[in-house]
């Protein structure tokens, strides 16, 4: 019962800090997205904290490794792009390996040079 | 709250739960990742049924609140890497901002000439963790969609052969073989590492957490700037 209350308070708290980012992009009217603004002040908060609440980490720790549920949609969403035929897909895959193969190449011989 | 909404909620989870045991199966085969195999079987199942996505995903736009909760959270494992940042805090101040920059750069590449806006403009938050892309390629005017399917790819890769390319680079520094596999393939490179290695596991981590942090604050507010000003949009 009373893991049960923290988890709640723990999912009251993420929503506040989201409605707080939201109010405060849309109040700036910046371009970062509201749940990012939330997700910034919430690290802040807990730097000022010192640790991460019992209910928020098993939030956190249950919850997050299951991020692909909620992307079930977004992914089936790409079926209503027409723009992206079979022989377009061949190409975003080749772009994507070849994008990541330099990037890997640049970031790993950047952070190489500069280790102590 | 529709009995249909409820009906489909369970579908999803019925599929994710299948995906996430043939995954688990597999014993983390990355392409068996339930963000691969979970809408295909949700999408097959609605074939099925013969009802139109469309109305699939009208019915499940509710989700994408819970989408936005999912990116406060990550506040929590960004939040438990601050040993490790206040330890490497000189390497890190510099090596962050430029790598960021670096990675957004050649994710896009030729393709700002080559192809349609949405298009590359959805390649462009494809390192960074996969909530925080969606919510980048939103507000850039990129196809949400589109960036998740090219997070989990460019994740893959990273779970199939980064520590394999690593080793042919001749990296040995636990702390750049991680931080490296973190920038460039997020929470799939994390997984694989976690099987072998804890340390460079928590490196990659760190990298992933701060790299979407920062992306997520800078390439709006460029983008926003530089393209919205000059009319592209």
């Amino acid at each position: 019962m009373k893991q049960f209350f923290s988890i709640l308070i723990a999912l009251a708290t993420l929503v506040a800090f989201l409605l707080l980012g939201r109010q405060i992009s849309a109040a700036i009217g910046w371009a970062v997205p509201g749940a990012v603004v939330g997700m910034l002040l919430l690290v802040a908060s807990l730097v000022v904290l010192g640790h991460v609440p019992k209910g928020l980490a098993l939030v956190a720790d249950k919850a997050l490794p299951h991020l692909a549920l909620l992307f079930i949609p977004p992914v089936l969403a790409i079926s209503q792009v027409n723009a992206l035929t079979m022989s377009h897909w061949v190409w975003v895959v080749l772009w994507l390996l070849m994008s990541w193969l330099v990037s890997l190449f640049v970031v790993a011989k950047l952070l190489n040079r500069g280790k102590p | 709250m529709t009995i249909r909404f409820v009906a489909l909620v369970v579908l999803m989870s019925g599929a994710y739960v299948v995906c996430l045991y043939l995954y688990r199966k597999s014993r983390g085969f990355a392409l068996l990742h339930p963000v691969f195999t979970s809408p295909v079987l949700v999408g097959v199942a609605l074939l099925l049924l013969s009802f139109p996505i469309d109305q699939f995903l009208i019915e499940m736009a509710p989700f994408s609140w819970a989408l936005d909760v999912a990116i406060v959270a990550l506040a929590i494992p960004i939040y438990r890497t601050i040993d490790v940042v206040k330890q490497r805090a000189r390497q890190i101040s510099w090596m962050l901002p430029v790598c960021s920059l670096v990675l957004v750069v050649l994710a896009v590449g030729p393709l700002v000439w080559l192809v349609d806006d949405e298009i590359w403009l959805s390649f462009v938050p494809k390192s960074t963790t996969t909530p925080v892309a969606y919510a980048v390629s939103e507000v850039i005017h990129g196809l949400p969609s589109l960036s998740v399917i090219s997070v989990a790819i460019t994740g893959a890769f990273g779970a199939f052969i980064g520590p394999y390319m690593l080793d042919r680079m001749a990296i040995k520094d636990r702390f750049v073989r991680g931080f490296s596999l973190g920038l460039t393939s997020h929470a799939f490179a994390t997984a694989k590492l976690l099987e072998s290695d804890t340390e460079q596991a928590s490196y990659s981590a760190l990298a992933m957490a701060l790299n979407a942090l920062i992306t997520a604050v800078w390439v709006p507010l460029v983008f926003s700037l530089v393209l919205f000003n000059t009319g592209q949009f």
